[in-house]
């Protein structure tokens, strides 16, 4: 498992916003998700509007998104169903199917984890993995923090790619039910468990020879620009105008 | 157990983000104590190994479906609370915004969820506990295993409360619980299974990755974790045989006025506020709400078991520890502030 | 016999590893795969022990058709030894690490005990059998990453670069026990020299493809043909 190819770099115009405004805006439109009432189906579906067009302007692939929407977690399948199922007050008729309040409320469930997941699919596509963490250190995250983010991130696919070698070996030697029991599998963890650690001993002497400090922080702080303020002011604006027209006042 | 944005409220989320920003903060406070470059490189790797190990699968014995590790205690063990804490939340950072498995606005949730109780409570209560500083198997089993599934629980159990407060669920809490709890007690047995097992390894081959961490002090969390138990058990199951008797102040009251309650007064403030409390109240009178035909779903007549009551015990406890925890952090921060500007 | 036919794979990120590979290994024959890195050689590996199916185009194993159905069954017929034995040998003990495949295939107990410590004797590791794997030496690493396969009595052994870190010695030691096996032996190998050793026959991959067979003398004597494809004559047979 190699790090995938949209993690890698981008270029500097995939986003007209700067790494931490990016950050913000995503932020602010989320809130903006979740804070649609649990019956407002058309907000949630105006708000849908916009990762879509985030897709689109910066060519990121539909296909990708798409497929990794499908994966619905079962937790919010099930969230929806116990809404259908405790919630069966009729709300409308339509074309002879009576619209109980669940099924709206399901859909709303469902919409928003599409919309909100969207949302983070289109940024972690668009924000190479480097960015994101300039963008924290920007918005005052700790640096041992932002530290550690980095070198999870930088060392989860290779030791991925370990985890799978190790699943393989022990795969090709499993027949029938025999071979992938919770001891051996233990055994594997273990083994790959000593070798990270080893590993991380090498890491830090490879480190420490280039001056390594507790910090892997290597950037000039970035500044809020007039077009960071003008484009999270716009995105801001957009999404409240969405929140006026679409949630009707209590 | 990660939740989706669409889950919460942003009240519920926004408030989750703070306590656990304001752990991570706390975390690394303590973390960057000793400096030490070679822990932070190990804390990285650590973090990223938990995420390697959930992509290796195994067959859980009797059901024929697979389960993968969770990590958490796992790397408690290995790192100690603070550094333990500090990974978790890193991974499902990453997880979060590079992955999308769980929610922006819910990380704060699934950070506290999943990282707070086994660092902070289940491995120091229970894990330090039970093992103490031996690697004798039994031992380290029955701290794996009930520590993994203390933690499990009380993460499903927050996950329950924390969505039901946020009001976008019809789920009813008693039913929501009856369904989380059991499954998640299943996967904490199997979590420590796992959890035990990595650690034996470990401890076979490489004994001194399991050393890393300041020796216990004399059982001092012995006493703590005796009374959190007597709680819960407590709350959970000895509540189901109180009186029903009225207490004190209700018998005087009836005494006087015929009635064990006097009803209030109707001023607008006491209407607001009495509106407020029973919207919030998500457990009144230390139970499952009634359910719109008047019924409750909650107990079998006959039987004592009353899951409404075993709940309101379980949850009440835990918050009033969280609360009083909090509480104690805070005020012994201050005191250690005014310590030190007074030398 | 291992065939394959018209065999092609692309993975997720659109690169094409396998174009249209025809090729085929008789039983009790050596052949090697030789190729410059990203040549496909891995891949195709992975394709004759089941662990991938065809995308399209076929494999066959001893008359079985590669499909998700006969994935377990292909495992059985063919052993693959890891480039790292880090990744193969994951058990506290060496011995159960050996005894992993052959208490899984559900072989004889006793029999399977016999031909292990055969093996380990044999590679000088039987004074090494209650050790962790992760204690052992790069050396003794590769050979107990042998014993484990060897030791489920495969009819075809497969093997990724197998003298990547050892010594010279070991390396001889290598080539002596693969001239002993009677199993068909397919290996990659970017040491040509140990090809030129062990092989009776070589298949050149380039950028997905076969780009020549034929016999090792002749393949790996070929200085022009090697170049054309990204390689370089045998150590044995430079100026």
């Amino acid at each position: 498992m190699s790090e995938p190819k949209h993690h890698a770099n981008r270029p500097e115009h995939a986003l007209p916003a700067g790494n931490r405004a990016s950050l913000g805006i995503l932020a602010i439109f989320i809130i903006f998700v979740v804070a649609v009432p649990k019956n407002n189906l058309p907000a949630v579906i105006a708000y849908g509007a916009f990762p879509l067009f985030v897709i689109t302007a910066s060519r990121i692939s539909l296909r990708l998104i798409m497929n990794r929407l499908l994966v619905i977690s079962p937790f919010v399948l099930f969230m929806a169903a116990g809404n259908l199922y405790f919630d069966r007050q009729p709300i409308f008729d339509a074309w002879n199917v009576s619209v109980t309040g669940g099924m709206i409320s399901a859909g709303v469930i469902a919409a928003k984890s599409f919309v909100t997941i969207s949302a983070l699919l289109v940024y972690s596509h668009s924000v190479p993995f480097h960015r994101f963490g300039n963008a924290l250190r920007a918005w005052g995250v700790p640096e041992l923090f932002a530290t550690q983010l980095q070198l999870v991130y930088r060392y989860s696919f290779m030791l991925g790619d370990e985890a799978r070698s190790l699943q393989k070996a022990r795969d090709l030697r499993s027949f029938g039910h025999k071979g992938k029991d919770i001891r051996t599998t233990a055994q594997l963890i273990g083994s790959l468990l000593v070798r990270s650690s080893l590993r991380a001993e090498k890491i830090y002497m490879a480190m420490s020879a280039r001056g390594f400090g507790n910090s892997l922080a290597s950037h000039q702080k970035e500044p809020f620009t007039m077009r960071d303020a003008i484009t999270v002011l716009l995105t801001t604006t957009g999404f409240l105008t969405v929140w006026i027209v679409f949630v009707p006042k209590p | 157990m990660h939740m989706s944005d669409a889950l919460i409220s942003p009240a519920v989320g926004g408030a989750f983000w703070a306590v656990s920003g304001g752990l991570i903060a706390w975390s690394i406070k303590k973390s960057s104590l000793d400096q030490d470059g070679r822990k932070t490189a190990l804390m990285g790797v650590l973090g990223a190994f938990v995420f390697a190990a959930q992509m290796i699968n195994f067959t859980i014995p009797g059901t024929g479906s697979s389960g993968h590790l969770g990590g958490g205690l796992l790397l408690t063990v290995l790192l100690g609370p603070h550094r333990a804490f500090i990974a978790l939340a890193s991974v499902l950072v990453i997880q979060s915004l590079f992955f999308a498995d769980g929610g922006l606005l819910a990380l704060g949730c699934n950070i506290f969820n999943l990282a707070f109780f086994p660092a902070f409570l289940a491995y120091p209560f229970l894990y330090r506990t039970i093992a103490g500083n031996s690697l004798s198997p039994a031992r380290l089993g029955a701290a794996s295993m009930t520590a993994a599934t203390a933690g499990l629980l009380m993460g499903a159990c927050f996950v329950v409360l924390q969505t039901t407060v946020s009001g976008i669920s019809e789920l009813p809490f008693g039913t929501f619980m009856l369904f989380m709890l059991p499954i998640h007690f299943a996967i904490g047995i199997v979590e420590g299974l796992v959890t035990w097992a990595v650690v034996a390894f470990v401890a076979a081959t490489e004994p001194s990755l399991l050393t890393m961490q300041k020796k216990p002090e004399n059982k001092r969390f012995l006493t703590p974790a005796v009374f959190i138990l007597m709680a819960l058990v407590t709350g959970g199951t000895l509540a189901w045989f109180a009186s029903s008797h009225p207490d004190g102040l209700e018998w005087s009251m009836a005494r006087v006025s015929g009635r064990e309650e006097i009803e209030g007064r109707h001023e607008p403030v006491h209407g607001m506020l009495s509106s407020i409390q029973e919207k919030i109240a998500f457990l009144p009178d230390y139970g499952f709400r009634s359910t719109g035909d008047g019924t409750s779903d909650s107990s079998d007549p006959v039987s004592p078991v009353n899951p409404g009551t075993s709940v309101s015990g379980i949850a009440g406890s835990l918050m009033v520890l969280v609360l009083a925890g909090a509480i104690g952090l805070f005020t012994g921060a201050g005191r250690r502030k005014t310590e030190k500007t007074g030398e | 016999m291992i065939e394959t036919e018209g065999l092609s794979f692309t993975y997720d990120d659109g690169t094409k590893a396998l174009q249209h590979i025809t090729l085929r290994i008789r039983e009790g024959e050596s052949a090697g795969i030789i190729g410059t890195n990203g040549a496909g050689k891995s891949t195709l590996l992975n394709h004759l022990n089941g662990w991938f199916t065809p995308q399209s185009g076929t494999v066959t194993v001893d008359s079985i058709r590669s499909t998700k159905k006969s994935q377990e069954t292909l495992r059985r017929k063919v052993g693959l030894v890891f480039q790292n034995p880090d990744d193969q040998l994951f058990m506290t003990r060496l011995y159960d690490d050996i005894m992993f495949g052959p208490d899984n295939l559900g072989m004889h107990r006793k029999e399977s005990e016999a031909e292990a410590e055969r093996l380990l004797r044999n590679f000088g590791l039987w004074e090494l059998r209650e050790k962790p794997p992760s204690k052992l030496s790069q050396g003794q690493k590769r050979f107990a990453a042998f014993a484990a396969v060897l030791v489920m009595r495969p009819p075809i052994l497969v093997m990724d670069e197998p003298t990547s870190d050892l010594d010279p010695r070991n390396r001889k030691k290598l080539i002596s026990l693969l001239r002993s096996l009677s199993s068909t032996r397919i290996t990659v190998s970017h040491d040509l020299d140990f090809i030129w050793d062990t092989c009776d026959r070589v298949f050149v991959m380039n950028s997905g493809r076969i780009s020549a067979e034929g016999t090792t003398t002749d393949i790996l004597a070929d200085r022009a043909l090697l170049e054309e494809n990204g390689l370089e004559l045998p150590i044995r047979l430079q100026d």
